[in-house]
């Protein structure tokens, strides 16, 4: 059976939103069609500008900001979510917390700890007495200092937004690395995608076939089609081959669709949202079955909750 | 070697702890303890070492795969993550694996280099006692010397005794021990040795009347003394001076030992795997630990601790040095690894190969030693022996012996190795990465394993200080030194013409 999808990954997916403390008050950011917006900051390019000249920037424009910058980011597969199941607890206050000046929230660790720490601290110090390849490790350190800090705020403002802008920066991501499955392609992405695959299908396996998520073997399914799901062994040895596309991540897995009606769920044949048509296997082996899916509307619209 | 499998097997295997750490917090209901490491990270810092070791994974990639997994365990901690969220995780701290041999990392064994010359004699021009070739460069020079040099500082007296001088590719040095005659002399003389003023206390100069200024570098009671500037090709002698002494003549023109029938090293090819060399050493640093336990080691548990936290995750390391395919599967090596982690009672290491077959009669040797039932007799009194051989090159790297010397009821081995990864201060030091086994057999046929014990790295070459295990007994009329690297075993036996301090 071969799925050739020309509707977009996000469309089983509706649209979300949260609320961010910005400024005073509290602004809502929303998730619409694949794109973050920001209702209460119509001209964030203006107000982009006027932060560069010595302006305040609005805490929603840096959530967006950060959004963009991790796109197309492996490191958010790495660190989100691998489920419902998997709470994932950061708050606004955490993200307060965090920032730099915010007491405890600086404690360096770890090797870069010196590198970072000695960075810091001469910085004021550069003169025409220390050399200059001192100065410029320095220079170096500083500046991965404020990378490392610049990512550990938009991971945690990310994180911040909840489960359901969790879920779809996910699939933001797997879908902008969804050629690395190919077999032409020297992906250094390819190790991310499969543990990434592997991280999300394991629990959904064990709930459907309830086998140990390390018995599940993940590959990248390169080619057209929707890929395959074996069974092999016995007690210890058994094993649940999985080939699945990349996109499954983003099609699929980050619609809430992986598991329905006791179906594994392995594409999404119409894509749509309240209603889709999916291809899902009532068992290994089995040929995929034609499903038609609602969502019930149990998850507000952050996390769908499909039924038959 | 397949480096995409090598960080698929690390990924999977942090997606697998970090899932356990899940299904622990959720049954328990209970945070996880934000001030307790998660237990998980050893285990996949260990793999992200070994495979970095045999440069099956780039340091770089191993060190984000780590440090999202850091940050994965902190933001589920249900407390501040942010101290995680600035980590960079030390995964090269308290590192277990030696790095592999240089060379094309995806070259197998023999491309690293094999030793220079055939089986059976050393390399023409490159191995042998005396003097050893570096390409179109000058050729080195290692002479043993044995010569003692009385001296007196203030009111403590003592005496250096400089065991060889080596002039490599870099720089000139002596290899020397030291005592003094004084119960507080080491104290003292610590202070003074690198201190501007120790200079002063010797002179030296040469042949052809130039002096030398003297750069000590040691430790406890033995070192270099470095010659600035570089000495000329061709001296016949250098003259040490002390104050109040009478100058001593160090002849350089005399070749280094060779074995009692004359043979210089002896090579033998071999055909290791990058993945099967790491475990070999790393073998040799679990018999150099179990070591400071001895008997012991089978009686108490506590003696065992150490070897048990060494070896934990050594299947999962055996596992990703397979997926990345620089462990044959039908290698011979875990099964040893297996047969000696039985044999000192070392459980939970996770390896899955069947202990066997027959354990190297290196192995075995130190093994009867450690479960003897009577502990060490009195440690063997101290001594010196000179050496100044250098060994045929192999997997790229060149190595010199310059001196053995019982101290304080130790026997360390001096030498000097060219050819590793340069040492910019920022990697694991060479005492944990040195890429090849070490062993020396003493007359009495009995074995002892070296572990690097110090080492300083300087312009290409480090500096080694390795300790043996068992220490030598001080009449040890000659040894057998073996180094074994993946393309090669250098086998170089020494007559020991022993000094004693006065």
């Amino acid at each position: 059976m071969t799925v050739t999808p020309s509707d977009p990954w996000y469309a089983c997916l509706p649209d979300c939103e949260a609320s961010v403390p910005c400024g005073p008050g509290t602004h809502s950011v929303r998730w619409e069609a694949g794109s973050l917006v920001l209702p209460e900051h119509p001209d964030a390019e203006a107000e982009l500008v006027l932060a560069a000249l010595g302006g305040e920037k609005a805490r929603c424009v840096e959530v967006a900001e950060a959004w963009h910058r991790h796109t197309d980011d492996l490191s958010v597969l790495a660190i989100g979510p691998r489920g419902p199941a998997d709470e994932i607890g950061i708050g606004w206050d955490d993200v307060a917390a965090a920032q730099p000046g915010a007491g405890g929230g600086f404690v360096f660790t770890g090797s870069y700890a010196a590198a970072a720490q000695a960075a810091v601290r001469p910085a004021a110090g550069l003169n025409p007495s220390v050399p200059a390849a001192v100065q410029r490790r320095r220079r170096r350190a500083q500046e991965e200092l404020e990378l490392v800090r610049r990512r550990r705020t938009d991971m945690l403002s990310l994180l911040a937004l909840g489960y359901g802008f969790q879920v779809r920066l996910a699939g933001t991501v797997a879908a902008a690395h969804a050629d690395a499955a190919s077999e032409v392609v020297e992906g250094r992405a390819r190790p991310a995608l499969v543990a990434a695959v592997a991280g999300r299908l394991g629990p959904v396996a064990e709930q459907w076939l309830g086998i140990d998520p390390d018995q599940v073997v993940v590959s990248l399914h390169p080619g057209p089609g929707w890929g395959s799901v074996e069974l092999t062994g016995r007690g210890e040895q058994r094993r649940l081959l999985v080939a699945l596309p990349v996109m499954w991540l983003a099609r699929v897995w980050a619609a809430g669709l992986a598991l329905v009606d006791r179906h594994l769920v392995v594409a999404v044949e119409r894509a749509g949202w309240p209603d889709a048509r999916v291809l899902g296997l009532r068992a290994p082996g089995a040929e995929p079955e034609q499903i038609d899916v609602h969502d019930g509307g149990v998850g507000g619209g952050h996390a769908p909750h499909w039924e038959v | 070697m397949n480096r995409e499998r090598a960080e698929t097997f690390l990924r999977l295997l942090a997606e697998s702890v970090l899932r356990a750490a899940s299904e622990g917090a959720f049954v328990s209901g209970a945070p996880w303890s934000a001030d307790s490491p998660n237990p998980g990270f050893p285990r996949l810092a260990r793999v992200a070492q070994a495979l970095a070791a045999v440069h099956a994974l780039d340091p770089a990639a191993a060190q984000d795969v780590l440090a999202d997994f850091a940050v994965a365990i902190g933001v589920r901690q249900h407390s501040d993550p942010g101290p995680l969220l600035m980590t960079r995780p030390a995964f090269t701290r308290g590192r277990l694996y030696a790095r592999a041999s240089s060379g094309s990392p995806d070259s197998g064994p023999g491309a690293a280099g094999p030793a220079t010359g055939g089986p059976g004699e050393a390399g023409a021009g490159a191995g042998g006692p005396g003097e050893a070739g570096v390409g179109a460069g000058r050729r080195e020079r290692f002479v043993p010397l044995g010569v003692t040099v009385p001296f007196r500082l203030e009111d403590v007296s003592g005496e250096v005794n400089l065991l060889s001088y080596a002039h490599t590719s870099s720089c000139a040095r002596f290899t020397f021990t030291w005592r003094t005659r004084s119960p507080g002399g080491q104290g003292l003389l610590g202070r003074h040795f690198g201190s501007p003023g120790l200079p002063r206390l010797f002179t030296v100069s040469d042949d052809r009347g130039d002096a030398y200024q003297l750069d000590f570098g040691f430790t406890d009671w033995s070192g270099q003394i470095r010659l600035r500037p570089d000495p000329p090709d061709g001296l016949r002698w250098l003259e040490l001076s002390a104050p109040g002494q009478k100058p001593v003549r160090i002849r350089l023109g005399e070749p280094g030992p060779e074995g009692p029938d004359g043979a210089g090293p002896q090579v033998t090819p071999t055909d290791l795997s990058a993945g099967e060399q790491l475990l070999t050493v790393f073998a040799d640093r679990l018999l150099m630990a179990a070591g400071e336990h001895g008997p012991d080691l089978r009686r108490t548990s506590y003696a065992r601790a150490p070897l048990h936290a060494m070896t934990a995750g050594l299947g999962d390391v055996v596992a990703a040095l397979e997926a990345a395919e620089v462990l044959p599967a039908h290698s011979q090596v875990p099964g040893r690894l297996a047969a000696l982690c039985a044999s000192m009672s070392v459980t939970g290491h996770g390896l899955t190969a069947p202990p066997g077959p027959e354990m190297p009669e290196r192995w075995l040797s130190l093994l009867s030693h450690y479960q003897r039932r009577k502990p060490e007799v009195a440690p063997a009194r101290d001594g010196y022996a000179p050496l100044a051989v250098a060994l045929p090159e192999f997997d790229g790297m060149r190595l010199a012996l310059l001196g053995l010397h019982n101290t304080d009821g130790q026997t360390l081995l001096h030498l000097v190795v060219s050819g590793l990864p340069e040492d910019d201060g920022t990697g694991p030091p060479i005492i944990e990465t040195l890429p090849v086994s070490v062993w020396v057999r003493d007359s009495g046929g009995r074995w002892h394993v070296a572990g690097v014990d110090m080492a300083q790295f300087s312009d290409g070459e480090h500096w080694l200080r390795m300790k043996l295990r068992p220490g030598l007994a001080r009449s040890t009329p000659w040894i057998e030194v073996l180094v074994a690297g993946r393309s090669a075993e250098i086998c170089a036996v020494l007559p020991l013409d022993w000094g004693y301090p006065a």
